[in-house]
């Protein structure tokens, strides 16, 4: 019990240091991020997988089952809302299964992510101009070679800033995880926030984290742009 | 095109009709009760129910307030001083706890007159019959020894405590898992990154008997009984009390405190200060003791 006159401010520094909570911050900052990059390359492969899916011309008949199946997909992890798929993840489909629940996070990350980055990189694969495909099937390329080694390069270049976009909302997203019993940032402070009953330094710290995360991400964004843009003519 | 705009016509008709019938409830002054208040609660517990009413507890409820879920006591606590409850109900020690706390003291108080008559325990993995005996014994043995009286009375007369730590979850392992929901002093809550609380101390008994490798899973209390059985969770020891919907997840140890739900409400607040008895509360909270006067 704390006695005496104590502000604010001293009440969270003791939780945070005395009291170790930091910890449990660096924890959940490591929970974050992992959750938020290993979702990210889920989900970039997994859109990449999808977006060619949807762009792939549709003279038989397995890519239109398959279209099916992507737009089934895509349907239900844009239509319901990442807490949701989380519950449903931990709750229900793998309620059973001995995995840790960080790694239940990541895979259900990967799948909403996926999701997200199919639609992203459906429009840049898009925005490459159709002479570019025709270019390389001239040249004797094979369709998946003309995609992996033509289309898909230009189109990230194309989407770069609209991934880190997605990068940026995963990173916030995570911030519902607790509802599976990870620790993540927001679970870090506010379990200070509960233990003390003071909620503005510990809210107000968590705002400037993430703040600062975000603006990070920004700038290594901007600095992968420059580099892509080094080989552009114009 | 045609088709289209009868769906959108229609649709509009639509909603515009649920807003006309819930416009007409909410003008109907006759819904609206003398002495409605608007009461915060932690979700999941008994508290919710009390004030809600269900029928499984057998609590009657006040239809006439409103009752605000919270992810814990002390966000009911401060919404209620920043003028957005009325009054928060919450189980016995967790409110004297929070009266206490360096954040809310002098702020609140706690109406010292139990609404309910209620048992905690600890709900087991239902598929684990052997743990459940291994519990009970256990239990009995604590009881027996002065174990179980030293961990209350070193909560309760507010001693220095040490915190417990939590192994990292690993199915190889013999492990105990336990969920909890760490924002409920003094059964369980935080140091640091380490737990402390009665249900904790008690948990690291067990672990320690059974030979077992202690892991604590902190979640929402919402989410404690239903995770009982999932991942290698083996036991809830959350403030958990014994109730028959809850019986259908878990089955219950014998019971080791006996609680009650109480009314927190601000310092400056005199509104249940000549209770003594629970119907009196009760009759503030249904607005009938305006009737009397």
């Amino acid at each position: 019990m704390i006695l005496a006159k104590t502000t604010a401010w001293d009440i969270f520094t003791n939780s945070l240091i005395k009291e170790e909570g930091y910890k449990d911050v660096l924890q959940g900052l490591m929970n974050t991020l992992e959750i938020a990059i290993l979702g990210l390359i889920i989900g970039i492969a997994i859109g990449t997988i999808i977006a060619i899916v949807k762009v792939i011309p549709k003279y038989k008949k397995l890519p239109r089952i398959l279209e099916k199946i992507a737009d089934i997909y895509v349907g239900f992890f844009r239509g319901t809302p990442m807490i949701v798929q989380l519950l449903i993840g931990k709750y229900i489909l793998l309620a059973k299964v001995p995995i840790d629940d960080v790694l239940i996070a990541v895979v259900i990350f990967g799948l909403n992510s996926g999701a997200y980055v199919s639609e992203i990189m459906r429009s840049g694969i898009q925005s490459v101009d159709v002479g570019q495909l025709e270019a390389g099937r001239a040249l004797g390329m094979s369709y998946a070679s003309t995609m992996m080694r033509v289309i898909i390069p230009q189109a990230i270049k194309n989407i770069l800033p609209t991934l880190g976009n997605e990068f940026i909302v995963l990173v916030k997203e995570t911030s519902v995880v607790s509802f599976i019993a990870v620790i993540d940032i927001t679970k870090a402070f506010r379990s200070m926030a509960d233990a003390t009953y003071e909620y503005i330094v510990p809210y107000l710290m968590l705002a400037l984290i993430y703040l600062i995360i975000v603006m990070l991400i920004t700038v290594l964004i901007k600095i992968m742009e420059r580099r892509l843009k080094k080989s552009d003519r114009n | 095109m045609k088709k289209s705009i009868i769906a959108i016509m229609l649709l509009i008709a639509v909603v515009a009709g649920c807003f006309a019938l819930v416009g007409c409830d909410k003008e109907d002054p006759s819904t609206v009760k003398d002495g409605a208040y608007t009461i915060g609660v932690q979700s999941g517990t008994t508290g919710e129910y009390y004030v809600k009413g269900d029928a499984d507890w057998g609590f009657d409820g006040y239809a006439n307030n409103e009752c605000k879920g919270y992810a814990n006591g002390g966000l009911a606590v401060q919404d209620m001083l920043n003028g957005k409850v009325d009054f928060v109900v919450i189980d016995e020690a967790p409110a004297k706890a929070i009266a206490a706390s360096a954040a809310f003291n002098g702020k609140v108080k706690v109406i010292n007159v139990p609404l309910t008559v209620e048992e905690y325990a600890f709900g087991v993995n239902k598929n684990d019959a052997e743990l459940l005996t291994k519990v009970n014994a256990f239990l009995t043995k604590i009881k027996g020894n002065g174990q179980f009286d030293a961990i209350m009375n070193k909560y309760f007369n507010g001693e220095e405590v040490t915190g417990i730590e939590s192994a990292t979850y690993d199915a190889n392992k013999a492990q105990l898992v336990v969920a909890t929901n760490a924002a409920f002093a003094p059964f369980e809550y935080k140091i640091g990154n380490k737990f402390a609380g009665i249900d904790m101390e008690i948990a690291a008994l067990l672990a320690q008997e059974l030979n077992m490798e202690l892991v604590i899973k902190d979640m929402d209390f919402d989410s404690v009984v239903i995770s009982v059985g999932t991942e290698g969770i083996d036991i809830a020891m959350a403030g958990l009390t014994v109730n028959e919907t809850r019986k259908q997840s878990v089955n219950f140890s014998s019971s080791y405190y006996n609680a009650a739900q109480v009314i927190i409400v601000k310092a400056d607040d005199a509104i249940f200060d000549g209770c003594t008895t629970a119907e009196q509360v009760e009759a503030i909270l249904n607005g009938t003791d305006k009737v009397a006067e």
